[in-house]
């Protein structure tokens, strides 16, 4: 099985859309699928930070744009994840649609942003349940 | 995505929304406003809270049916802008928005009163003690609303079972000490006379300002159609005997004078728990502490939900464009509603610093603006139930017409009680709200009332004064859609035009017409701007507008010089939020084909498009071939359109493996898409022989795209449209944007 074959893209953001779009392009040869997952974070019991609507029509959004870069390239599949936890949500999601592997570009921040906001590449990292692998930016990559 | 998804999106059970109400209203009126009401009304006042508790129940019932009908983020203002229209709604929506700032600052202030028991902190400038503590407060439930705390849902249910604990030590302590001597002892039981009761209700009002909060998150309910009633009309309830039973011990316990105006929960427990308690002393000011911490949390709690609710209203205000949308912007990183916060969270402070050392009149102003929602909400309630077929409320409200026709009267009757002063300040915001819907809303907001679209059909028979007066307040932005026409040659204009005429007349939309000169590369823009490209253009786009004239359709028209051609249509039409854009195929297709781009270009749709190949447009006789799917919904819209405009005889065909499956189909289909009066044909046997039968009598075919990329298949000459090709009858093809269908796929 190569690692590449079905990958889960996590989706965060309009910016993140693109640039993780962006930064799989390069390896897309060796994908066979793309599954990209927005997950709108549930308060489980309390009302949500943000209005759920919103929260789901940005989701569309995020992933049309992914869907416009990468659907004409590989098998790709969009989806809408809820959950408390971002992380935990998103192995569910890779094990749910049985992705081989989760591909994220790392969103940099500040030290203080990623803390507040809960440094979701940290733990990403830190407790895979599927092989993760950081994207590089294809704009910084050296040769 | 998948049912449990579904689901787990609506994740608030009855305990989560009873909490969220009972949590929201009980901070104010236990631990903030028993002394300052006490003072208004004597120990009748006990009166006053259960008469406000009477006339939150009858709006809860309102709101509750309501509410199961249209479990939406928004509450009130969404009800009241579907129901009565954008004037109304922009009232309710400024209202429950300003409204909930001003409840905030108070809770603000509840807070400051007990925080500067609790330690001393300096005033400064013209700000006093309470004040600075309310603002540290209001900044604080800000900030935490801005970042987005991970709050989660055991967080509110534990704060308000602590609070209903100690509520209850208090109250099985307190009645041994409660004494009906005491009650009376200062002039009887109404010193200031009964009529005082209801301006008391008048200022403890706030203290019920929480169970609509309930409904504005309506839309994250699990099973909204019976946990919504349930939880609004139980929390009422529940707190409403909570404020008798307290409040009646209070009174009984520390005569009505002497109460605190400012942490009187604290007062009392340390008036009824003893000195020491079996050898260990302190035991009063421990329970008073323990009394000072549960009200800071208790406003706490009131404000955060404040705040929270208070971005569902600019939420569903901004998507009905009542406010800007970039208001409702969500923080990338935070994932939080961050400029509706720190919007409603600058009032806050405001009306913290302003109007701070007189609580009466944040409570006040906060019950009137509310009152005024809830007056609306009631009349929304009948004007649904009176004309408009599809409201559908799984829970009624008893004694229709009754309950909401009270509830109605009862709200602006109490806020008769108030003083000229709140009313003047909350009476600034509705003459303020009406100001921006005429100045602001009413260019953008594409929504009219049920109560509008029924005075203004044909078939009421209402005063034509009222007609006229509907019609001045109506919006008039971009109600309909927006269509745009790509024209490229005088040959064609006249076909498109009337297609795109046609369309726009039948939706209220307006058109767009556009000409998009392809430049070749080696010319540049300047020098074919020298080349009168731009004249001959000028002359296609006025015959544009002359051939829409005769339609009455609003028109205008742009000229766009490109070295692209094809994909600044498509770029055009994003720019201008086109909702349907139509096309010759001949024109912008073909030269297409040359570019590297175009299949790139035509995968991402920005509109619903339609191609028309042909020579001549003739609406006359129209063939439909239908399979279902979204881009047959489009090519419905178009035959609507035509056969509203030109009379066009349609005819509908549908091809199945029989004919009873077939005409099943083909009758769901006709009724979904209101095409009852068209010809309905059901085939068996080859889809293309039956296609060309019926196409030898029409003038027209109108196809949907079967399936996703069809027109970008289509167009780079990789996809054999077989069936067509040998006809000779213009076609027009219909494909649904494609974001449309991701939307699809993601909400099902």
């Amino acid at each position: 099985m190569v690692i590449l074959d079905h990958v889960l893209l996590p989706v965060a953001s309009e910016d993140d859309a693109l640039a993780s779009s962006a930064a799989l392009e390069p390896y897309l040869d060796e994908v066979e699928r793309v599954t990209a997952v927005h997950v709108v974070e549930k308060a489980g019991g309390a009302p949500d930070k943000a209005p759920l609507e919103k929260r789901q029509s940005d989701a569309a959004e995020f992933l049309a744009v992914v869907e416009s870069r990468l659907a004409s390239e590989v098998a790709f599949d969009a989806r809408i994840h809820y959950g408390t936890d971002v992380v935990e949500t998103l192995f569910a999601a890779a094990d749910d649609v049985g992705a081989t592997a989760l591909a994220f570009r790392a969103r940099g921040g500040s030290r203080l942003v990623r803390l507040l906001s809960g440094d979701t590449a940290t733990k990403l990292v830190t407790e895979p349940t599927v092989p993760v692998v950081s994207l590089p930016n294809p704009e910084t990559e050296e040769g | 995505m998948s049912e449990s998804d579904t689901e787990l999106a609506k994740d608030l059970g009855l305990v989560s929304a009873m909490t969220i109400g009972i949590g929201t209203m009980i901070g104010a009126g236990i631990f903030v406003l028993p002394g300052v009401a006490a003072q208004e009304a004597g120990p009748i006042v006990v009166a006053s809270f259960v008469v406000g508790g009477v006339i939150a129940m009858v709006n809860a019932l309102s709101i509750s049916e309501i509410g199961t009908a249209m479990p939406k983020a928004g509450g009130g203002y969404y009800y009241v802008n579907r129901s009565l229209g954008p004037v109304f709604g922009s009232i309710a929506g400024m209202g429950d928005w300003i409204g909930l700032a001003f409840a905030s600052a108070f809770y603000s202030i509840g807070f400051g009163q007990y925080l500067t028991t609790l330690a001393p902190i300096p005033g400064v400038l013209f700000l006093n003690d309470i004040q600075i503590g309310a603002l540290i407060a209001g900044g604080l439930f800000v900030g935490v609303n801005y970042i987005g705390a991970k709050e989660t849902g055991n967080v509110q249910t534990i704060i308000v079972t602590i609070l209903l604990a100690i509520l209850t030590v208090l109250s099985a302590v307190g009645i041994f000490s409660f004494d009906w001597g005491t009650v009376v002892s200062e002039g009887g039981l109404a010193p200031m006379g009964y009529g005082q009761i209801l301006p008391g209700t008048a200022l403890v009002f706030v203290s019920f300002l929480g169970y609509a909060k309930i409904a504005t998150v309506g839309e994250e309910l699990k099973n909204p159609g019976k946990n919504l009633p349930r939880a609004i009309i139980g929390s009422v309830a529940i707190v409403t005997v909570i404020y008798a039973i307290i409040v009646g011990l209070m009174v009984g316990i520390v005569p009505w004078p002497e109460l605190s105006q400012e942490a009187p929960v604290a007062q009392v427990a340390e008036t009824v728990f003893p000195e020491s308690l079996l050898g260990v002393g302190g035991v009063a000011a421990a329970a008073a502490t323990a009394m000072t911490l549960g009200a800071l949390l208790a406003t706490a709690s009131s404000a955060n939900a404040s705040i929270l609710a208070s971005a569902r209203i600019n939420f569903a205000m901004g998507r009905d464009r009542i406010v800007t949308d970039w208001l409702n912007e969500i923080h990338p990183d935070y994932a939080t509603p961050y400029r509706s916060i720190v919007l409603t969270g600058g009032m806050i402070l405001f009306f913290i610093a302003a109007l701070g050392r007189d609580i009466e009149t944040l409570a006040k102003a906060a019950s009137v603006l509310h009152l005024v929602v809830y007056a609306l909400m009631n009349v929304a309630l009948i004007v649904f139930r009176e004309f408009d077929p599809d409201y559908d409320p799984q829970f009624r409200v008893p004694l229709y017409p009754i309950t909401p026709v009270v509830g109605a009267v009862l709200s602006l009757g109490l806020v008769a009680f108030m003083a000229p002063k709140e009313i003047l300040i909350s009476g600034g915001f509705v003459v303020f709200a009406v100001v921006w819907y005429f100045v602001y809303a009413r260019a953008r907001t594409p929504l009219e009332g049920v109560l509008s679209t029924h005075v203004r059909s044909e078939e009421s028979d209402v005063p034509e004064s009222v007609v006229s007066a509907a019609d001045a307040v109506a919006p008039n932005g971009d109600a309909g859609p927006t269509i745009m026409v790509a024209l490229s040659n005088p040959q064609t204009e006249k076909s498109l035009m009337e297609l795109g005429c046609a369309m726009a007349s039948a939706q209220d939309g307006r058109l767009l017409a556009t000409h998009v000169v392809t430049v070749p590369d080696q010319t540049s823009l300047a020098r074919a701007r020298e080349k009168h490209v731009e004249r001959s253009s000028e002359q296609l786009l006025a015959q544009a507008r002359e051939d829409a004239g005769g339609y009455g359709v609003p028109v205008e028209t742009v000229s766009i010089l490109s070295h692209r051609g094809f994909a600044e249509v498509f770029d055009a039409a994003r720019e201008h939020d086109v909702d349907t854009l139509i096309m010759g195929h001949g024109d912008h297709l073909a030269e297409g084909r040359a570019e590297r781009t175009i299949d790139e270009v035509a995968h991402d749709l920005p509109c619903d498009v339609l191609v028309f190949d042909g020579d001549r447009f003739d609406p006359d006789r129209v063939l439909v071939p239908t399979a279902g799917g979204p881009s047959s919904e489009l090519s419905a819209a178009v035959v609507a359109a035509l056969g509203e405009r030109s009379g066009s005889e349609v005819t509908l065909l549908h091809v199945a493996d029989n004919e009873a499956d077939g005409r099943a189909f083909l009758d769901s289909w006709t009724e979904t898409h209101s095409l009852e009066d068209a010809r309905a044909v059901v085939e068996t046997g080859s889809f293309e022989d039956a296609l060309k039968r019926h196409a030898q009598d029409s003038t027209l075919i109108v196809v949907g795209a079967t399936e996703e990329g069809l027109l970008s298949r289509l167009v780079s000459g990789s996809l054999v449209f077989e069936a067509l090709e040998d006809i000779d009858v213009p076609v027009l093809l219909a494909e649904k944007a494609h974001e449309r269908s991701l939307w699809e796929r993601l909400f099902g």
